[in-house]
């Protein structure tokens, strides 16, 4: 069978034997594949620093179908988020976007846009002030929810007003405003309505997608970051 | 015909530790049934003498016979400098180079979101408490150079910040006797950014 080549994200990963990790992964296109990296942590030759967390690289994966496990065989890196890795508040907010991710996706389709969505997030996380680090959790939370069928209803674009039940456009810094607002300046599209009624202010906001995320999983689910 | 299930249970034990299938586990026991009479008794009596003498430091949590280990105990080492890693093998690896004199704090992990590890469940109370004594001048963060070890090195870092030690961390970047040409663009782009001035 054929490698697959596929931009990738690493969400979770646990150490097997003395030089292994068992990997998954984030694909755009093909959804979470867990796949074995065979000497990832004993060797830095095959995979250099690309399986860290916050890297998006190229995988190079043989897939094999269940119950074996894929084998994932490269990983050259095509995007870092050294913004991410400096500071302690992004931190840990981008270490809950990737758990969020990796618990919502698990059993769900993740389509190509998931995978952009996540990215832009990371990418927005890289750019936010330490103290406003949740909100791209929340949002990310919420898009994804929306993506596998949990939409929370009504929300107004903040810039002319108008409902955003028919979604919205994510602009560059963050915001989320309707189609006709962002029209030729939005980097990704919202699905409808996701942002309804969430609160902004940090220890609200985690209490709500606290109770979102056990809402939606069905099992108690801890944010893990302070509220202060 | 199947292994008698005492076997059974003794392969199955063996394939917990790391590195080691059920292959390789029978091939261990095989190994020790066939050795001699005594060879399997003799195995049991050194990881019963193990398991009922050897424990963490309470000070540390390196391996230690007694409440304190070797580290904590030996009055040539350095008390003024704490190194903290991960885990007791990070500990053999520095010991290996033969540069460090100083103490040791084992933390037992790292922090780990999407492990559910947090401040409490590694050994950080242990180590601002050790800083807190007055004796530490410096705390030296050698966790892993991978986003937990990250996280881990800045929360200590924050923790410690307003203690009246030196927080250092070592170096990362580019390994000795490789070429820049075949780094990887991570590694590089790391070591890039924590480059440090040379004299003239």
């Amino acid at each position: 069978m054929d490698d697959l080549v596929v931009p990738g994200l690493i969400l979770d990963r646990v150490a097997y034997g003395e030089r292994d990790l068992i990997v998954t992964l984030l694909t755009r296109g093909h959804g979470l594949v867990s796949a074995m990296a065979r000497s990832a942590r004993g060797s830095r030759r095959r995979f250099g620093g690309g399986l860290d967390l916050f890297v998006v690289f190229q995988a190079r994966l043989r897939l094999r179908p269940p119950p074996r496990l894929s084998a994932l065989v490269g990983a050259d890196p095509i995007r870092q988020f050294p913004g991410i890795l400096e500071d302690l508040a992004r931190l840990e907010a981008g270490q809950a976007m990737l758990a969020a991710a990796r618990d919502l996706l698990r059993d769900a389709p993740a389509p190509a846009r998931i995978f952009d969505l996540v990215v832009a997030h990371l990418d927005r996380l890289e750019r936010v002030p330490p103290e406003a680090t949740h909100l791209p959790l929340l949002d990310l939370c919420l898009g994804i929810l929306a993506e596998v069928g949990h939409v929370p209803a009504g929300t107004r674009c903040p810039a002319c007003g108008r409902p955003l039940d028919q979604g919205g456009v994510l602009l560059d810094g963050g915001s989320i405003v309707c189609a006709e607002c962002g029209r030729d300046v939005g980097v990704l599209d919202v699905p409808p309505a996701v942002f309804g009624g969430a609160p902004t202010r940090r220890a609200e906001a985690i209490a709500f997608l606290t109770r979102l995320m056990t809402a939606a999983l069905g099992r108690p689910y801890r944010i893990p970051l302070r509220p202060e | 015909m199947a292994l008698p299930a005492p076997v059974q249970r003794l392969i199955a034990e063996l394939t917990k530790l790391p590195g080691v299938g059920e292959k390789t586990a029978t091939r261990y026991v095989l190994f020790w049934l066939q050795r001699s009479p005594n060879a399997m008794k003799d195995l049991a009596d050194r990881l019963a003498d193990a398991a009922g003498s050897v424990r963490p430091c309470l000070v540390c949590g390196y391996v230690a016979e007694a409440e304190r280990c070797g580290f904590c105990e030996d009055p040539a080492r350095d008390r003024a400098t704490v190194c903290v890693v991960e885990s007791v093998a990070d500990v053999l690896a520095i010991e290996r180079v033969g540069e460090y004199r100083g103490l040791y704090h084992v933390l037992g992990g790292v922090l780990s979101a999407l492990r559910g590890v947090g401040p409490d469940h590694l050994r950080v109370a242990g180590l601002l408490d050790r800083v807190a004594g007055g004796e530490v001048r410096e705390v030296i963060l050698a966790t892993g150079a991978d986003a937990e070890g990250e996280t881990t090195a800045l929360y200590l870092a924050r923790a410690l910040g307003d203690r009246g030690v030196r927080v250092t961390r070592p170096a990362t970047g580019i390994p000795m006797g490789s070429s820049i040409e075949f780094l990887d663009a991570v590694t590089l782009m790391r070591a890039l950014r924590g480059r440090k001035e040379i004299g003239p």
